[in-house]
């Protein structure tokens, strides 16, 4: 299925203009100005690094974080859940899908639903890949991912409810087309 | 004054001032307060570091638990994100799917 060679597209090295721990070069503070709540996170690599030190290799879901953020040089997370439609303009997000265009990366997941878009890219090198980008766009909800580092997308996809955020379940691809008949 | 004499005259005794002793006393006093000096600074030192040292190690711990949590949090909502879009790309896949058939 697509969207099980999406997730298997894995590991790589960076390239590029960008440096070891690079952030995307995108101002957030419009968007996060009119958000009623909002998650903003960013990891450089000496705290990467300092958060390994702390993961337990004794508790099997710590040692898992732990391998995972071994290839990984720098995370970046923007997040906003707004009150109402309309807090911010889709088109504002264009300079930040640009720096998405080029130098290894290419937009492997591109999801139009209703109102939402959702557009995964990822940067790869030599059969290699590491670099992810996620921009989640909703009418109320707008959230961006920036990996930086070798990643198993795939283990990044079973993290979630190992640690208390909830899972979000995959539809079964057949009853959803069972459905949508 | 022949060569005896001379020897004789250097090497009369001659009786300390009076307030020799007290001179001696006194410089004894003060050599036994400066060692004590430097053991009280000495022990003040190591002890001052070691105090520096757990406060730095405990600032350490802080500092890593802070990076482990933010860490896990960060990868965390990246999963879900990667979760919601596949989600969405199979409903997706699906209505074309049921729509082309």
């Amino acid at each position: 299925m697509r969207s099980n060679l999406v997730l298997g597209v894995l590991a790589g090295a960076c390239l590029g203009p960008w440096s070891a721990w690079a952030q995307p070069n995108f101002d957030f503070s419009g968007f996060a100005a009119k958000a009623k709540e909002k998650v903003e996170v960013r990891l450089d690599p000496s705290t990467i690094r300092l958060a390994g030190e702390f993961l337990s290799s004794r508790n099997p879901e710590e040692e898992r974080t732990k391998k995972l953020l071994a290839g990984i040089q720098g995370v970046q997370v923007n997040s906003f859940e707004y009150a109402e439609k309309g807090a911010y303009r889709p088109e504002d997000l264009e300079p930040l899908r640009r720096q998405f265009q080029g130098d290894g990366w290419a937009r492997i997941v591109n999801v139009k639903e209703q109102n939402e878009t959702s557009e995964i890219y990822v940067r790869t090198e030599s059969g290699k890949t590491t670099g992810l980008a996620i921009i989640s766009a909703e009418p109320k909800e707008l959230t961006f991912v920036y990996i930086n580092g070798t990643i198993d997308l795939a283990q990044v996809a079973d993290l979630p409810g190992k640690f208390g955020i909830p899972k979000i379940p995959i539809p079964d691809a057949q009853k959803q087309k069972g459905k949508a008949k | 004054m022949n060569l005896d004499d001379e020897l004789k005259l250097a090497f009369r005794r001659e009786e300390p001032s009076a307030e020799f002793a007290e001179r001696v006393l006194a410089e004894r006093r003060r050599g036994r307060r400066n060692v004590m000096m430097r053991r009280v600074i000495g022990w003040s030192m190591a002890a001052a570091m070691l105090a520096a040292g757990f406060g730095v190690e405990y600032r350490h711990q802080a500092q890593g638990e802070a990076a482990k949590e933010k860490s896990v949090l960060a990868l965390e909502i990246a999963g879900r994100q990667l979760n919601r879009v596949r989600a969405k790309l199979v409903r997706v896949q699906a209505r074309n799917g049921a729509e082309s058939e």
